[in-house]
């Protein structure tokens, strides 16, 4: 029965990111034909003659109603063909296979650095609730969420690499240390090469960029999760637990987080979208590659296939990441797993 | 479900592994060493590079990369003058419809192949094929005559004396590696990313941030100081590169803030080199619907745009005032007067046009701080003279897709130009003949321009073109068909102790990677 509920779930929820992705994918097509410029002369260059515009138009299919181009577009969609690039001549999904590992690996870091500072942060100030920790933590918590993700970049690349020189400018690798790419991800890369010194390497150059992007949004889970806590903390079957004899420590660890937890959890899948949008700043500062770089770098060639495979990749990115944290509410909350599998 | 309540989640276990992490990222391996790299230089400029297909040498980053991996048949020396490369002798015919060349017996492709009348055919029939890029340069080619390996004939289908300087800009490929990995596409996706060239570098590899070359020990041209090894870094931000030139990570920095650059020169460990490329900022106006369409309107306002204090503050003294519509590296240019501004001069040829309410509009990229800055400055040096100005601003495919229609164009538009290759009639025939619908963006039509420069386009006679062309130029100047501002000169920072002052490219607005040297050792 379990099993039973658990699937109909996931392929509800499948159905959903599939019908969100068409509807996504749908809307970038009509937005890439409504905006101004020439597709087929972004394609063949500012200098080429009208014929040669005209040559390319028909070679890339653009002289075909829209609805005829859309069509054929969804036809190849469903075939996993995100089309060929109008800029860099290779399959869309090649380049985003090349590209995205790099920025997985910044939101990753970036997410853990987010819940590894916002997290115990929230857990120590609700704790201690109106304490010293409480009042500072709450404070910096205002001056980081008001602070602009672009400039924090800047600030912390200039202060901890430029002057101080605690950690690497930009860039993925010092010059000679790069593991051989396997995947696209540094560390990972240097990690499946058991290479030691390059993982060193690469955790370092990442450190500055996952804890820009990670500001922000650490701000938001730190007080979400605190907020929950402290509603948690003072209801009614918290008595219940003190009075069972429960330790302060197993009252907040083993109650008051775990009944906490949830609506945080949603909160960081949203992020995770997020921070994937965001990433193309933090990449621009560092000198990132990544897919944020890759799709402005198509939207501004007007190079329409690139821009919907980034979108439709993204989303079903976002998509499945918003699918698991659904499944990690499952596991971790009686209440959630009650409303949605309906036992 | 019982399974699913054993799956407990565990916040101090999370913490603990997030925190180590972080830990590991910040403190480990201080010990790791950067492999020495002492004859290796690394240049660092922005940009997507989208492919290293040398058809879109048109690109600047593409032709970076090109300029190190692949050759030319021609180029130009320092003077501007036309030189041989692969060709060792070229010459047009009296008709202008084909040229003759004798090709270096010396040349070896990467993988040892020997480079022949054959790739260059291939070469310029590709380009004739897909009609992209580079493409634009070779109109009028229709055929490639190969007589042997070192001699060739390329035959055009109407006079055009502009194809022998646009070879400059094609680059030769390995015809029999390309069509060994023609693909659908006719090798565009395997050249995105491999090398088919005969150059002085041979592409190592593209990782997530760089583009690495080693020399090419059996190139034709071997000539001292030449790097071992060569890397382009893409950093886009400006201040990442400047920062990461003073950290010593890299060695030349490309395409400059103006003010990065003066904020560099008073470090001792760095110089700054002012590329002289045919870069030119400009206003071009709308001359043939609108209110521009009006000469002695584009004259008033010719007078009005403060170039003395733009260049000083906007472009940090990086450049010369422009007199005349060419940039001032390029040969054949009249002696025209240079800009100047002078307010009562304007305000009185303003006066004479009835000109009230008239609210004027001029388009400009945004992506750019420099011109965003000349568009404020220009707008209100109109408002000095009674004139109001609209700005509004535009994405370049978005300006380039309103040249095909005159009423279209915009009434001004803020640019940087450059020319693809240091030719005069390049500039001219592309940017002023009034067939050239597309690339025209002025929308400029005069009989006697289009018969002069056609004049110019059948004209084999190198020192009779130059004198058609300086009196095409003395005409749009009399038509004011643009406020010519300045001739830029880009900054870019380099280590002296370590490579030579970087000399502009004549075939970019950059420098070639193939003319990147080390510093001589003291």
């Amino acid at each position: 029965m379990a099993v039973r509920s658990i699937l109909r779930f996931l392929l509800m929820r499948l159905g959903q990111t599939l019908l969100t992705l068409l509807g996504l994918a749908s809307l970038v097509f009509l937005m890439i034909k409504l905006l101004p410029g020439d597709e087929a002369q972004m394609a063949v260059g500012a200098e080429a003659s009208p014929e040669q515009i005209e040559a390319a138009r028909q070679r890339l299919g653009l002289d075909a109603p829209v609805i005829v181009q859309y069509l054929l577009f969804l036809s190849r969609l469903v075939k996993g063909d995100l089309g060929v690039s109008t800029s860099t001549f290779q399959p869309v999904l090649n380049d985003l296979v090349a590209v995205f590992p790099s920025t997985l690996e910044l939101v990753s870091f970036a997410m853990l650095v987010n819940l590894a500072v916002a997290v115990p942060s929230a857990i120590v100030a609700a704790n201690k609730r109106g304490g010293a920790f409480d009042g500072s933590s709450r404070f910096m918590a205002v001056i980081l969420g008001g602070l602009p993700v672009f400039w924090l970049a800047l600030m912390l690349q200039y202060l901890l690499g430029t002057v101080w020189r605690l950690l690497p400018i930009s860039g993925h690798n010092a010059y000679g240390m790069a593991a051989p790419v396997t995947t696209g991800a540094a560390t990972l890369d240097a990690l499946l090469a058991l290479d030691w010194a390059a993982l060193g390497d690469a955790l370092r150059h990442i450190a500055l960029p996952a804890v820009a992007l990670a500001a922000l949004f650490s701000t938001q889970i730190f007080r979400a999760l605190r907020a929950s806590l402290l509603g948690v903390l003072t209801s009614d079957f918290m008595m219940a637990v003190r009075a069972k004899g429960a330790t302060a420590r197993r009252v907040l660890l083993r109650h008051a987080v775990p009944n906490s937890v949830t609506a945080t959890l949603a909160l960081a899948g949203t992020q995770f979208g997020a921070m994937v949008g965001s990433s193309v700043l933090i990449e621009s500062v560092f000198a990132r590659k990544g897919v944020g770089a890759y799709m402005f770098n198509a939207v501004a060639q007007k190079d329409s296939f690139a821009v919907l495979g980034s979108v439709i990749f993204i989303g079903a990115v976002v998509c499945i990441a918003n699918l698991i944290v659904d499944l990690l509410q499952l596991v971790v909350d009686p209440r959630v797993r009650a409303a949605q599998l309906g036992n | 479900m019982q399974q699913l309540k054993s799956l407990r989640f565990r916040p101090g276990r999370l913490a603990a592994t997030a925190l180590l992490t972080v830990a590991l990222a910040t403190g480990w391996a201080g010990g790791a060493a950067a492999a020495d790299r002492a004859s290796t230089v690394i240049v660092a400029m922005a940009g997507q590079i989208n492919t290293l297909d040398p058809m879109r040498a048109d690109y600047s980053q593409t032709n970076l990369i090109a300029s190190a991996v692949y050759d030319t048949l021609v180029t130009y020396d320092a003077e501007r003058k036309l030189v041989g490369r692969l060709a060792t002798e070229f010459s047009l015919a009296p008709d202008v419809k084909s040229i003759t060349m004798t090709l270096r017996s010396d040349v070896k492709f990467h993988d040892g192949t020997p480079l022949t009348a054959k790739d260059v055919a291939y070469t310029l029939d590709r380009l004739k094929r897909l009609g992209a890029g580079v493409a634009s340069l070779i109109e009028g080619y229709e055929s490639t005559t190969v007589v042997d390996d070192t001699h060739l004939t390329i035959n055009l289908n109407k006079p055009y004396s502009l194809f022998l300087g646009s070879l400059s800009k094609i680059y030769i490929l390995n015809s029999a590696l390309v069509e060994a990995n023609l693909g659908a596409d006719d090798g565009q996706g395997w050249l995105q990313g491999n090398d088919a060239g005969s150059g002085p570098y041979v592409l190592d590899g593209i990782t997530a941030q760089d583009v690495s070359f080693s020399r090419f020990d059996g190139y034709w041209e071997q000539v001292e100081r030449r790097p071992e090894a060569l890397v382009y870094r893409r950093i886009d931000e400006g201040a990442t590169r400047r920062d990461e030139l003073l950290a010593g990570n890299i060695d030349i920095g490309l395409a400059m803030a103006d003010r990065d650059a003066a904020a560099l020169a008073s470090n001792p460990a760095l110089k700054v080199a002012l590329l002289q490329s045919p870069v030119q900022t400009e206003i071009l106006f709308n001359t043939r619907v609108g209110p521009t369409a009006d000469k002695r309107l584009r004259r008033a306002l010719r007078l009005v745009y403060d170039y003395e204090g733009g260049l000083a503050s906007i472009r940090g003294n990086n450049g010369v005032i422009a007199n005349g519509p060419l940039p001032t590296p390029l040969n054949c240019r009249p002696d025209l007067p240079a800009a100047k501004r002078d307010l009562e001069a304007a305000k009185a040829a303003l006066a004479e046009l009835s000109l009230d309410g008239v609210t004027l509009k001029m388009n400009f990229q945004p992506a750019f701080d420099a011109q965003k800055q000349e568009a404020t400055l220009f707008q209100s040096n109109m408002r000095d003279v009674g004139v109001q100005l609209e700005l509004e601003p535009i994405a370049f495919p978005n300006y380039l897709a309103s040249l095909k229609d005159p009423e279209m164009i915009p009434q001004m538009m803020l640019l940087e130009d450059f020319a693809q290759f240091p030719d005069p009639g390049i500039v001219l025939v592309k940017g002023y003949h009034s067939n050239a619908i597309g690339t025209n963006r002025t929308g400029y039509s005069n009989p006697d321009v289009d018969a002069l420069l056609d004049a110019a386009l059948a004209e084999p006679d190198e020192s009779r073109r130059c004198e058609i062309y300086k009196q095409v130029q003395t005409i749009l100047y009399d038509d004011a068909v643009m406020i010519d501002m300045y001739t830029l000169r880009k900054p870019a920072v380099y280590y002296p102790e370590k490579v030579e002052a970087p000399v502009a490219s004549p075939t970019s607005s950059s420098i070639s990677l193939a003319d990147v040297r080390l510093a001589p050792k003291s």
